[in-house]
């Protein structure tokens, strides 16, 4: 369905969500926010690639990417809470609301914008496996499985707080949700662990931190990445709705 | 008036009706999604891809592994007592996790016996680091001395863990009775009276007890994974040391814990079972007044060579008693594929006492250090032509002789390492001829080699200087917002 916009250029589906996109990631880059939790992300993660490096003296990023996992799980609220909270309270959704664009154009492709914001702070982090060519001879395949493990799992909290965001007007209310929705998660996987019986396996099915320890091991599952998928598509979704009803009401 | 109100009343009727029509089709529809794709993972996880992209393929199982994990048909259990600090553990849990996912009958559980020493005991693990294998009411255990070699000569750890597992998983798999048979009929000890928890222990690791008496039997049985000689006191007729001597030919394996004796000349026949193996044991009382158990001489507490059967106990600082015990020796010149070698000894300023009537200190009769308390015995395999001349000739176990049978008693078992020593023991030994053969990964232990003034550089850059450079683009940007 296209349509013509003020320009005479006609509008497909998908240049609307590169529209919403590029807005955002504009809008992204041009508040001191992503910049300085992107310096927190990185800062944190690479105290510790190097102190794990300084103190294994392995030419490889296992426990690297763990914590850069788990340090992403805290950052990931903070970038993603203003993503569809705040444009109520500022009354900028009444534009985007009425605009020819539908919902899940907004909500992907504000979406994709948070990504990748993400994208380019694992990019940045390509520092650490470079220092490890340099002085030693790493597994480079097995590193960037392990990165795409991150991706997915990053990409999977960004889902999470995306849906959050969705549900309240006050960014911090998002962030505190993203932030508790993020924590139950990972105890899933704590769970699993000490729970046992069918109930933990249920826990350890559903743990979104489990499955990442294939990917930093050199081995990639499609079970894995669909379940990531899966993931994200389940919670932007729900974003979605949650987006749909409060058009409606 | 009022029936615009009433139009009123049954217009926001309307509108309500419409909105939990609406409220209940989402979440219908979403419940129905998200079972939808519930059910699209569990497809998912049934039929997957898995690649081990590592460069060493350390995460790939071998065909032989693949082809014993097809062939389950009920669940296997696998419990490895793992301790979370051990620099081995990560290695070890991949390898076994790379068992569970591949089969689904295969279930793992991880414990760490400091974290959870109930589980631990119910299993009967003491110190040392075990995966127990069960399947089907069978149970094998895997000690992890099993899964790293040293080989010495090259000074480089060797990771065997697909075969042990494997072997185990096999092991659990046939459905045979592991046996180990104590002899009697020459007062040694009873694994029904003296030795309960020897035999305990035996039985909670999968194996079978159970007594021959080989003059009265005539043969060795058939089941037999070895055979005990505990503590004899008589010694043994030529019938029953020509029945071992074909047993041993016949790829059998042997304990022998002998006491010490003053008698010159007892055991004869026994002793000449040993030198069979290549092994002289002394007519002697070992005293070490310097390493011994509360400073009873008589008791000493042997320096232990770093080898499978002690390499738990060497890690975990558990020493083991020996009282009253005798020396033994390797036979000079001795020309046959055995291969005897040192696991027990005195201190250097023990001695072996021959005549312990007046005091017991060292006079010329006596023996001197060096005073081997046990000793192992392999046979030397022909090697294979495909090997490397580098490569040591591949050996198999046969017997373990120590000078001293009370270590195992009940009363003295519980010292220490007692226990998992004599356990050991029976479990190296008890490794049987189907020796799974899967070569060893080349261990991916990747060295990183950086100067001081490298690895600071390191440092710097990458927990300030990056995050600097990011936090200085934004700064940049910000003021260039502010001039605009």
């Amino acid at each position: 369905m296209t349509e013509t916009t003020v320009t005479g250029k006609t509008k497909t589906p998908l240049t609307k969500v590169w529209f919403v996109y590029k807005r955002e990631l504009t809008s992204y880059f041009l508040s001191p926010l992503a910049y300085v939790t992107l310096a927190m992300f990185l800062l944190i993660s690479g105290y510790f690639f190097a102190l794990i490096l300084l103190a294994t003296q392995f030419a490889e990023m296992r426990g690297a990417l763990a914590n850069m996992g788990m340090i992403f799980m805290f950052m990931a609220p903070v970038l993603t809470m203003r993503l569809l909270a705040d444009e109520r309270r500022m009354g900028t959704d009444e534009l985007l609301l009425t605009a020819p664009l539908s919902v899940a154009d907004i909500v992907v492709g504000k979406y994709l914008a948070v990504v990748s914001v993400f994208a380019v702070g694992l990019l940045l982090t390509g520092l650490y496996p470079w220092f490890l060519v340099q002085y030693g001879n790493p597994d480079l395949v097995q590193i960037a499985s392990g990165y795409l493990g991150l991706l997915l799992v990053g990409c999977t909290f960004l889902a999470v707080g995306l849906f959050a965001s969705s549900l309240s007007d006050n960014q911090m209310v998002a962030g505190l949700i993203a932030f508790g929705l993020l924590l139950l998660l990972w105890l899933c996987g704590w769970a699993g662990d000490t729970i046992g019986g069918t109930l933990g396996s249920i826990f350890t099915a559903v743990s979104v931190m489990d499955r990442f320890i294939d990917f930093r091991r050199g081995i990639i599952d499609t079970a894995h990445i669909i379940f990531y998928l899966s993931y994200i598509a389940v919670f932007i979704y729900l974003a979605v709705r949650a987006v749909e009803r409060r058009r409606w009401s | 008036m009022e029936l615009i109100n009433k139009i009123r009343e049954f217009a926001s009727d309307l509108i309500r009706a419409r909105r939990l029509r609406y409220g209940l089709n989402a979440v219908i529809l979403t419940v129905a999604i998200v079972g939808v794709i519930v059910m699209g993972n569990v497809v998912a996880n049934d039929y997957r891809l898995r690649w081990d992209v590592t460069r060493s393929a350390q995460h790939t199982l071998s065909e032989l592994t693949m082809q014993v994990i097809n062939s389950l048909d009920s669940e296997a259990r696998i419990t490895a007592f793992l301790h979370e600090d051990s620099a081995l553990t990560p290695r070890i849990r991949d390898l076994l996790e790379e068992y569970a996912q591949r089969s689904r009958f295969i279930r793992l559980v991880v414990i760490d016996p400091e974290r959870d020493p109930s589980q631990a005991k119910a299993y009967g693990i003491t110190a040392r680091d075990t995966a127990v294998f069960e399947y089907q009411g069978r149970k094998q255990y895997v000690p992890m001395s099993q899964v790293f070699h040293l080989d010495q000569s090259v000074g480089l750890f060797e990771f065997t863990g697909e075969q042990a597992f494997t072997h185990a998983l096999m092991t659990v798999i046939r459905d045979e009775d592991r046996v180990i048979y104590f002899t009697e009929g020459h007062s040694e000890y009873s694994p029904y009276e003296d030795v309960l928890a020897f035999r305990r222990g035996l039985e909670f690791e999968g194996f079978t007890v159970r007594t021959v008496n080989l003059g009265r039997e005539g043969e060795i049985p058939e089941d037999a994974v070895a055979i005990v000689i505990a503590g004899p006191e008589r010694d043994f007729d030529k019938k029953e040391i020509d029945l071992l001597k074909d047993y041993i030919d016949d790829n059998g394996r042997l304990v022998a814990l002998i006491d010490p004796s003053m008698e010159h000349g007892d055991l004869p026949r026994l002793k000449g079972l040993l030198a069979y193996l290549g092994i002289e044991i002394d007519d002697c009382l070992v005293v070490d007044p310097t390493r011994a158990y509360f400073m009873d001489p008589f008791s000493p507490i042997p320096y232990m060579e770093y080898h499978e059967i002690t390499e738990g106990l060497v890690r975990h600082n558990l020493s083991v008693v020996l009282p009253y015990a005798r020396s033994l020796r390797k036979v000079e010149d001795h020309d046959s594929d055995f291969r005897v070698r040192r696991l027990l000894w005195a201190s250097e300023q023990a001695w072996g006492e021959t005549d312990l009537g007046g005091t017991i200190d060292l006079d010329d009769d006596d023996l001197l250090p060096p005073l081997w308390l046990g000793a192992v015995v392999n046979r030397v395999l022909p090697r294979e032509p495909d090997q490397h001349e580098d490569e040591p000739d591949p050996i198999q176990p046969v017997a373990v002789v120590i000078g001293n049978s009370s270590f195992v008693l009940d009363e003295v078992i519980e010292f220490q390492g007692n226990r998992d020593l004599i356990l050991n023991i029976v479990n190296y030994l008890a490794e049987d001829e189907q020796r799974v053969s899967i070569r060893p990964k080349d261990p991916e232990f990747n060295q990183v080699f950086m100067s001081r003034d490298q690895a600071s550089k390191m440092f710097y850059t990458t927990v300030f200087g990056l995050p600097g450079v990011v936090l200085l683009t934004g700064l940049i940007v910000w003021l260039r917002r502010r001039t605009l």
